[in-house]
């Protein structure tokens, strides 16, 4: 009885003392947008999104 | 001197009997014989069937050869004891299955004899059913983690043969959904959301039959498996139980039940309500953005058994689901500034969901009440029979908060929507089962009714406002109405060491759509068994058999309007079709030095029109289509054993492979290259191999219970063609009973997720959204029995 009872109170405890907290970092981590890939193909999700001045978008852009 | 042998079976009663292949009926047949002590048949002994509670159920009297049999008795725990005029009492326990006949041997001895009475505790004999199925009675049920707090769904998943999804979703051996739960003999209608079966708790079963494989005839219309449970019902004395549960994400539970009897009244009435603040699996584990919700249960049961011969049973259960729609909070928004940024890929190659605004208030609410009053009348030799007409409804309210959603975050062109679902349900099941010799014979009949409706609001942003919002709205109603009838006959013949089953059954469906279309649909589907004692403790089996199901007919168009695939203008068109599966298996089973029992069972099944269904981003609802053709195979081994008469434990493992080819209906729903791809797809509710193992220590109102869970991992990728990484997760309850203390409290310690095993159950894909499973969590349960004594 005892035992058990010292059993239940050190697992309670343990649980308690040991459960995941929030630490406001995601898990698993953000997804930082990216720069578009201006050669890939239209069903790629890093394909470059249609705009009126083609020039504005892709990499070079990114990077001017 | 004479030896006296007095073996209380209690093992069927325990963990040991977690894994039994058979196949099944909801009514069975126990029988067996009374000797004395020279094993010379006793005639005209007394022979009594109790239940757990010591309640007297049916009466007879040994035939000349020592002989006694009952029949039309639910699967379940029960105690038989023989008496005999001069001679001691012998008592012993048996778990009766649905899916054979239950043999006992008793020994009445003469008074002055002197007897030795050995107790031991064992593994359940091999089953000699025809399919695969496992036995749980209420104190296996009990003692699993999370005890009766447990979802049904999360005690089926401890079977072989399964594997856990997020939300709380199982499949059986590579079928996704289309697991039939059937209450007292009546099987439950399809809903609209898909927390039904989670609303059913454990608290409300007395035992619980899961067959995998091998169904008989009577078993149709959801046939990945079938879950048969038998409900609690009133005892003779006035009795219950109130408990409170608390533990991580703020989880606070309130439950209880009361039951009592009096002479042909007894009753059973419960309830629950559960609070959290992590109700679905979400897309992370860390932080857990809007899941919040709640949910309530209410069942009741009363029987009135006004003769010996007839017994009227009304049960109701209705439950309540609120939920928050999980928001995922590693996706960020696009930048309208930066139009060359967009999201990346992740590791699998899966494209990253849509951004939803954090202040977006998306909910499900669901209803579901389902009664039924059923009849069961016994003509004696003659046989017995069930009629149970039923009512269900069903509504699911999915609110999108377009107001929210749709704000200045939004991406581009997004559109979300309201979509109400109704369904109701109204049928009747006819069941006729009689004993000739050695033949059970069973034939019935059932009809069922649905009327659905499908209220949908379309919301598109408007992409010309900087802030965004409603650029328009579209609304309208689907209607679908369907009549389902199905017939059957089956017969289980058992001599000897062979028992055979063998049956047929039709199925038709008739939908009705409201454009005046209609879709019919039909099956038949024969089925056949055998069975083998090779030895008393080896047993082998076959099965092979048609298995027809009937597509359910509103999945799909709520998908459509969910997705807002299709305008809201047009009709969703209905293409999906029955599935009409051949489906095989063997399985072999062998009891050890009566301490343990090892199964195997290996099964394939080739489909024609396979089910499949798509799952609906962040949401637990699904759409329905088919694959041209699909097959499947696996393995599964399980292992019980009786370490102690303290410590007892299982553990099986599955390996399974299941594939589709050709997308073939709801085409709407799929992207081109999706359509095109005509090859084998593994399914992506697939997992090779999945197993689990669990361990119980039983001492003097104390227990503890360990489980381990291991998945290989469901599939993600782009094209379905990877897997999330694998997980073992582990979990321990330890249960203490105070019965020295006043109102003698239960106090019970859960701990889900030992080791804090950070995992998936889904990386979201263009099928699918992400779902991680929870963290450590721990839950305390303080329960306080309500033992108010009564007409015993």
């Amino acid at each position: 009885m005892r035992l058990l009872g010292i059993c239940l109170l050190s697992v309670t405890l343990y649980g308690i003392g040991a459960c995941t907290r929030e630490d406001g970092i995601p898990n698993p981590p953000v997804r930082a947008l990216v720069p578009c890939v201006v050669d890939a193909a239209p069903e790629d999700p890093l394909a470059c999104p249609e705009t009126e001045n083609p020039d504005a978008a892709g990499l070079d852009a990114a990077t001017d | 001197m004479t030896r006296r042998i007095w073996t209380p079976a209690v093992a069927s009663a325990l963990l040991a009997a977690l894994s039994a292949p058979a196949a099944a009926t909801v009514d069975t047949i126990v029988k067996g014989s009374v000797r004395d002590e020279l094993l010379v048949p006793v005639v005209g002994a007394t022979v009594g069937l109790y239940d757990r509670h010591g309640k007297l159920l049916r009466e007879s009297s040994t035939a000349a050869d020592g002989t006694f049999s009952f029949f039309g008795i639910p699967f379940g725990d029960y105690e038989l004891r023989a008496k005999a005029q001069g001679r001691t009492e012998s008592k012993q326990r048996v778990q009766a299955s649905s899916a054979s006949t239950s043999e006992v041997e008793l020994f009445c001895v003469a008074n002055n004899a002197v007897s030795v009475i050995v107790e031991q505790r064992e593994v359940a004999q091999p089953s000699r059913a025809v399919g695969s199925i496992s036995t749980l009675g209420r104190e296996t049920l009990k003692s699993l983690p999370k005890g009766e707090d447990r979802p049904i769904t999360e005690v089926v998943t401890t079977q072989p043969g399964f594997v856990q999804d997020a939300f709380g979703n199982v499949y059986s051996r590579g079928n996704h959904s289309n697991i039939q739960y059937q209450i007292d003999g009546i099987p439950i209608p399809d809903s609209v959301g898909n927390l039904f079966a989670q609303s059913l708790p454990v608290r409300l079963i007395d035992s619980l039959e899961v067959m995998t494989g091998g169904m008989p005839a009577e078993f149709g219309n959801r046939l990945a498996a079938v879950v048969n449970v038998n409900t609690r019902r009133g005892t003779n004395s006035l009795d219950g139980l109130v408990q409170l549960r608390y533990g991580s994400f703020q989880t606070i539970e309130s439950s209880g039940y009361l039951s009592w009897g009096s002479g042909p009244f007894s009753f059973f009435v419960g309830g629950s309500f559960m609070q959290s603040q992590r109700v679905l699996d979400p897309p992370s584990i860390t932080p857990i953005l809007h899941d919040d919700g709640h949910n309530a249960r209410l069942f009741a049961r009363l029987d009135y058994a006004p003769t010996g011969q007839d017994r009227i049973e009304l049960f109701v259960n209705y439950a309540k689901n609120r939920f928050e729609i999980p928001i995922d909070p590693t996706v960020v928004p696009l930048d309208p500034k930066r139009p060359d940024l967009v999201r990346p890929v992740d590791s699998f190659g899966n494209e990253s969901p849509a951004y939803v605004p954090h202040d977006t208030d998306a909910t499900e609410t669901e209803h579901e009440l389902f009664l039924t009053l059923s009849w069961l009348h016994s003509f004696g030799k003659r046989g017995q029979l069930q009629i149970a007409p039923y009512y269900k409804m069903s509504f699911g309210a999915l609110a999108s908060d377009p107001a929210h959603a749709l704000g200045a975050l939004a991406d581009p062109g997004s559109i979300v929507s309201d979509v109400t679902r109704r369904a109701e349900h109204g049928g009747a099941v006819l069941h006729y089962a009689v004993q000739v010799g050695n033949h059970l014979i069973k034939t019935g009949a059932q009809l069922n009714y649905l009327r659905g409706a499908t209220d949908y609001t379309q919301y598109v942003r408007d992409d010309g406002s900087d802030s965004g919002g409603v650029a328009s709205a579209e609304g309208g109603t689907d209607r679908t109405s369907a009549l389902l009838s199905g017939v059957y006959l089956q017969d289980r013949w058992e001599s000897g060491r062979v028992g055979i089953q063998y049956g047929v059954r039709f199925d038709l469906q008739h939908v009705m759509l409201a454009d005046g279309t209609t879709s019919d649909q039909w099956g038949i589907s024969p089925r056949l068994g055998a069975s083998l004692a090779f030895l008393k403790d080896l047993v082998g089996r076959v099965f092979v058999g048609v298995l027809f199901q009937p597509p359910p007919p509103l999945d799909l168009g709520n998908a459509a309007r969910v997705l807002g695939v299709i305008s809201p203008t047009e009709s969703v068109p209905y293409d999906i079709k029955a599935e009409t599966a051949l489906y095989g298996e063997l399985g072999l089973s062998a009891r050890i030095l009566k301490k343990v029992k090892l199964s195997v069972t290996g099964w394939g099944k080739y489909s024609f029109h396979q089910f499949d269904n798509i799952a609906l981003g962040a949401t637990n609802l699904i759409g329905s289509y088919n694959f041209e053709h699909g097959r499947s195979v696996g393995v599964e081994l399980s292992a019980d054993i009786v370490f102690r008469d303290w410590l007892s434990g299982f553990a099986n493992a599955t390996w399974l492979i299941a594939q589709g080819q050709g997308i073939s209906s709801a085409k709407f729903l799929f992207a081109p290259d999706q359509l095109a791809d005509t090859s084998w797809q593994t399914l992506d509710h697939a997992q090779t191999w999945t197993a689990n193992a669990g361990l119980t220590v039983q001492y003097s109102g104390a227990s503890v219970t360990s489980m381990a869970t291991y998945g290989s991992g469901l599939r993600t990728g782009p094209t379905n063609d990877q897997t999330v990484p694998h997980h073992l997760r582990f979990d321990l309850t330890l249960q203490y009973s105070f019965e020295k203390l006043p109102l003698r409290p239960r106090l019970a310690i859960d701990i889900i997720n030992l080791f804090d095993s950070h995992y998936a159950y889904r990386i979201g894909n263009a099928f699918v959204g992400s779902s991680y499973a929870a963290p450590r969590s721990v839950f305390a349960r303080l329960a306080i029995p309500l033992d108010l004594g009564g007409t015993p």
